[in-house]
């Protein structure tokens, strides 16, 4: 059971894709028939099967003209206390920080490109650590070549190679900047 | 244009009450694509309202909101984010049915 819980139980909190399930639950569908069937339209039914394809409930393949979705039993048939026990036997406070970091992250970036510098220096730094990424822990960089790569996220390289020496993030040391270990 | 304000806020109105409807059926999903709608037709209620409109303002808002929504639909194909696709295309769909019901009403 590789996928995330959360995901997984966000994906199942929605009656339409209970319904979905139910049906194919008695025999693989394809779209259309599953829209017909539960009277929801063909692109409603369609959202929520790639949903939960993503959460890995279904599973898809091509068949002439139709996209056929089977259910995932075993993704189904696990024990919820095991579950949660196995892949959260971390602490509280960590997954909380994960959770806020996730939450900044999917605001201020989107398709790898940063949206806009956040204001709040929290929320910037969270940001700027995940540009840091980018950033191989043993190299040296030129500003140019580290320019290079934050331009890669923004436009406004100069403020973000700033703010990440200024952070800490990044070390300058004549001229050469090298990432933080973290 | 207070037929097309009326037009505007009735849809909004029945968009919303589905929203709420879905929501209390928890199909949250569904619910956010209505609420989409509801805050299109909702910018068009403001837009339509604006006094001392030049010649052809709707006409050209109609045309110029959505260039964002195409962008950002482009975006969401290429990099495969289905549900950013399914709202835009929503948003998209519901800016044709305004234009659509201004283009009858001006007998068009």
């Amino acid at each position: 059971m590789n996928t995330d819980i959360i995901t997984l139980f966000k994906c199942l909190a929605d009656k339409s894709r209970i319904q979905i399930i139910k049906s194919l639950a008695l025999e693989e569908m394809y779209v259309e028939r599953l829209a017909e069937r539960l009277g929801l339209s063909p692109p409603t039914v369609s959202f929520h099967l790639k949903k939960m394809e993503a959460a890995g409930i279904v599973t898809s393949r091509k068949e002439q003209y139709y996209t056929v979705y089977t259910l995932r039993r075993e993704a189904l048939t696990f024990s919820v206390l095991d579950i949660i026990t196995d892949q959260y036997n971390i602490d509280t406070a960590d997954l909380r920080d994960g959770l806020y970091r996730q939450s900044v992250l999917s605001n201020f970036m989107e398709y790898g490109k940063l949206k806009s510098i956040p204001v709040q220096s929290k929320k910037r730094e969270i940001v700027l650590e995940e540009i840091a990424k980018s950033f191989r822990p043993n190299l040296s960089y030129s500003e140019r070549d580290v320019n290079i790569i934050i331009a890669d996220f923004h436009d406004d390289f100069c403020t973000i190679r700033r703010e990440m020496v200024g952070l800490g993030i990044l070390q300058r040391d004549n001229g050469i900047y090298r990432v933080k270990r973290s | 244009m207070e037929n097309f304000i009326e037009f505007l806020q009735g849809r909004q109105a029945l968009c919303l009450a589905e929203a709420e409807k879905l929501a209390r059926d928890n199909r949250m999903d569904e619910a956010n694509l209505q609420k989409a709608q509801v805050n299109i037709f909702g910018i068009f209620v403001t837009v339509a309202q604006i006094p001392n409109q030049p010649p052809d303002f709707l006409e050209h808002k109609i045309e110029e909101i959505p260039l964002a929504w195409h962008k950002s639909l482009e975006a969401a194909i290429k990099h495969g984010d289905f549900e950013k696709e399914t709202v835009e295309r929503a948003k998209i769909a519901t800016m044709e049915e305004i234009k659509a019901e201004l283009t009858r009403m001006q007998g068009g």
